[in-house]
């Protein structure tokens, strides 16, 4: 599957509008869904079946690390936004704010989802040239 | 029975890099709670862990760890919530004991809540369907139509179900148009904003309403 440049600012630009609004976590986790859905259609790595079967964009992460095209810490601040998303689903926020408990993982998952995908448009370009 | 739980909780601790007596050692009561506490669970599953005193959650999708502080079991707020109820009535004391009833009422807060998470993923739904894979949109409309589930049983004071139950009760209704527009009618918008969200195409197809496909995920 060929890589284009329109599939990779599709995921820069779904990673840029994960920090649009962050009051909101069904919006937030919906967002971290249209990332997932953009790293998906990218193409750069294929998933098995078993993988399938119950992923999200931590486990994408996870892949996309394990064959070196990201940094492990992004899975790392996925996770941890996750845990915000959950703990505000389940009304146990502690009267912090979502965004105050999400805000730097979601700015530091942005910045290695970018510094990612500008390395992998220059292999792209340099493999095409 | 225990056995069989705690073998499947150690599993879950191994892929975190964690042990049982790790946690043991931090936390004064450690609650199974979901599908595993129900034995309900799959094999793709996660463990959900509740944990009393100070520690980190995690979510590493085969292990949720939630910690809570011990205050939390004397207040009206946290024992009518959601987790709560649940707890009470599905948890499985691994270390510890409980020290409060085993079933509590919904708080009028806990059905708020519900009905504002509701219509906030509805809307942020509706807001970025187009950029939604199919699978995505799937799991997206899975989780608020699990609310919505969720919302009914509390409506009726009863405690929320882990979701592989939820999902079973979802399968076996005959009309589930009706059942939403049901719970939701008296709930002011709710129901015009989940019915836009039910009507929208899973993939790139002319809107459906009465198919409602899922992935058969636990």
């Amino acid at each position: 599957m060929t890589i284009t440049s329109k599939a990779i600012d599709a995921v820069v630009d779904a990673a840029e509008d994960l920090s649009w609004d962050l009051s909101d976590p069904q919006d937030v986790d919906s967002k971290m869904d249209v990332l997932a859905s953009a790293l998906l259609d990218l193409g750069a790595i294929s998933f098995t079946r078993d993988e399938k079967k119950r992923f999200d964009l931590y486990d994408i992460l996870v892949k996309y690390a394990k064959e070196g095209l990201i940094d492990d810490s992004a899975a790392g601040y996925c996770s941890e936004i996750n845990n915000g998303i959950r703990r505000f689903d389940y009304d146990m926020h502690d009267g912090d704010s979502f965004r105050e408990r999400i805000a730097d993982e979601v700015d530091a998952l942005q910045d290695e989802i970018k510094t990612a995908m500008k390395k992998l448009e220059k292999n792209v370009k340099k493999a095409n040239e | 029975m225990l056995k069989k739980l705690t073998n499947r909780v150690d599993d879950a601790l191994k892929t975190a890099g964690l042990t049982w007596m790790d946690l043991s050692a931090r936390a004064e009561q450690i609650i199974l709670f979901g599908s595993t506490a129900v034995g309900c669970d799959r094999p793709d599953s996660d463990v959900d862990l509740l944990c009393v005193g100070e520690g980190k959650d995690l979510d590493t999708g085969r292990l949720h760890l939630l910690w809570i502080k011990n205050q939390c079991f004397r207040d009206p707020l946290w024992l009518g919530s959601e987790i709560g109820t649940h707890v009470a009535q599905y948890g499985v004391w691994l270390k510890g004991k409980p020290t409060f009833a085993a079933s509590s009422a919904p708080h009028p807060r806990a059905l708020e809540r519900k009905r504002e998470r509701i219509f906030r993923r509805a809307h942020a739904l509706l807001r970025n369907w187009a950029a939604l894979s199919p699978r995505f949109r799937a799991a997206q409309r899975r989780k608020l139509r699990l609310d919505v589930q969720r919302l009914e049983l509390l409506q009726r004071g009863l405690a929320v179900k882990p979701n592989p139950l939820l999902d079973q009760n979802w399968r076996n209704k005959r009309n589930r148009v009706k059942w939403l527009k049901a719970v939701l009618s008296g709930e002011g918008d709710l129901w015009r904003v989940v019915e836009s969200v039910m009507k929208m195409p899973l993939g790139n197809r002319l809107p459906r309403f009465e198919h409602l496909q899922e992935p058969s995920c636990g």
